[in-house]
C-alpha cells in the first residue's frame, strides 16, 4: 500500500492513501447496516415452544351481542322508515281530488271588521263583496 | 472462507433451519458487500441480501450445490429487477437506543448524512470491480489473497486495482468539493 503524501489538485489537497483509509473506514463502519448481526428472522429460534391460539367461549359471546345489536337497530331503522313512508302516502291520498272553492278574503286581512265602513259614502266590507260588477256596454 | 459446505437441501427440516441460520451469520456481510458494490445503496443492498435468504427459506427445487453462488446469483438478479423498476427501498433508521448513545445534534447527524452521501455518490461513478475492491477491504477488511480467489485473479493485481481506486475516489471527491477533515 502505497503511502502518497497529499498533493495538490485543481480543487484543492487530495487526500493520502492513509487519510483515504481512515475514510473509508469510517464511511463503511456506519454504511453497513446493523440489522446484519441480528439472526435471519424467517428461521424460528432454536428451542422455542410453538404457540397455539385459542378463543374462550366467553369471549366469543361478546363478540357476538354487537352484531345481533347491529343487525336489531337496522330492522327498526327499516320499520321506522317503512311506516313514515306509508304515512306519507296515506295522507297525499286523503286530501280532496277537485278544484277547492275559493275564499273570500278582506284585503285589510283579519285586522277590519266586515262591518267596518270602508269608503266616503259609508260602503261596509260585507257590502262590497255583494256589489256585482258588469262590463260597460 | 466458506465454513459451510453442507447441503441443506437434503437435511430434515429443523436442521435445514439451523444451517440456514450459520449460513446467514457467515455470509450476510459478505453477501451485503458484493451487493452493495453493485448498487451504492447500503438499504438496497441489505434488502438484497434479505431476499435472497428468503427465496432460499421458500425453495423447494432441485439441491442446491452451492448456496453462496446460488444466493449471489438471487441477491443480483433481485438488484437489477429493482433497478429496473426503479422503485426505492425503505430507510433503515437507526434504533432510539442507538441515537440515545451517539449523543448527536440533529446538525451532526445532518453533517454525517450529507457526508456519507457525499462519498456514496463518488463511489458510484467508479467502476463496478474497483468499487468492489473497496468494499471487501474496507467493510469486510479482506485480505488482497482473499479478494483475488472472489475476484478471480492474482493477489498483486488486486493490490493494484485496490491502490488505483482509491486514488480514484479521492480524486473524484476533490472534485466535487469534498473536505477531508
Amino acid at each position: 500500500m502505497n503511502d502518497n503524501s497529499s498533493t495538490n489538485g485543481s480543487h484543492g489537497s487530495i487526500p493520502s492513501d492513509q487519510q483515504m483509509d481512515l475514510l473509508l473506514q469510517d464511511f463503511f463502519r456506519l454504511e453497513m447496516p446493523a440489522e446484519l448481526n441480528r439472526p435471519f428472522l424467517a428461521v424460528p429460534v432454536a428451542g422455542a415452544s410453538p404457540v397455539t391460539l385459542s378463543v374462550q367461549e366467553e369471549q366469543r359471546a361478546v363478540q357476538q351481542r354487537p352484531r345481533s345489536v347491529r343487525f336489531f337497530s337496522m330492522a327498526v331503522a327499516v320499520a321506522s322508515m317503512g311506516l313514515a313512508t306509508v304515512m306519507i302516502l296515506s295522507n297525499s291520498n286523503s286530501r280532496p281530488a277537485g278544484p277547492q272553492k275559493p275564499m273570500l278574503v278582506s284585503p285589510h286581512g283579519d285586522a277590519q271588521k266586515p262591518t267596518a265602513i270602508v269608503g266616503p259614502d259609508g260602503v261596509t266590507l260585507e257590502e262590497t263583496d255583494s256589489i256585482e260588477l258588469h262590463p260597460r256596454k | 472462507m466458506t465454513s459451510v459446505s453442507s447441503e441443506p437441501d437434503n437435511l430434515p427440516e429443523s436442521d435445514r433451519d439451523q444451517v440456514i441460520s450459520q449460513f446467514y451469520r457467515e455470509h450476510s456481510r459478505e453477501l451485503w458487500a458484493l451487493f452493495y458494490a453493485m448498487c451504492s445503496d447500503p438499504e438496497r443492498a441489505y434488502d438484497a441480501v434479505q431476499e435472497s435468504f428468503l427465496r432460499y427459506y421458500d425453495y423447494k427445487g432441485e439441491p442446491v450445490r452451492d448456496l453462496r453462488a446460488w444466493l449471489l446469483r438471487v441477491g443480483q438478479n433481485w438488484l437489477r429487477d429493482v433497478a429496473r423498476k426503479k422503485s426505492s427501498s425503505c430507510r433503515l433508521l437507526p434504533g432510539l437506543d442507538d441515537f440515545a448513545a451517539q449523543r448527536n445534534s440533529g446538525e451532526d447527524l445532518l453533517l454525517l448524512s450529507e457526508r456519507q452521501e457525499q462519498i456514496r455518490g463518488a463511489l458510484r461513478e467508479l467502476n463496478e470491480d474497483d468499487r468492489k475492491v473497496l468494499v471487501m477491504k474496507y467493510s469486510m477488511e479482506w485480505s488482497a489473497a482473499q479478494m483475488a480467489t472472489v475476484m478471480d485473479c492474482s493477489a498483486a493485481a488486486i493490490d493494484m486495482r485496490l491502490s488505483r481506486a482509491r486514488r480514484r475516489l479521492a480524486e473524484i471527491l476533490v472534485e466535487r468539493g469534498f473536505e477531508y477533515e
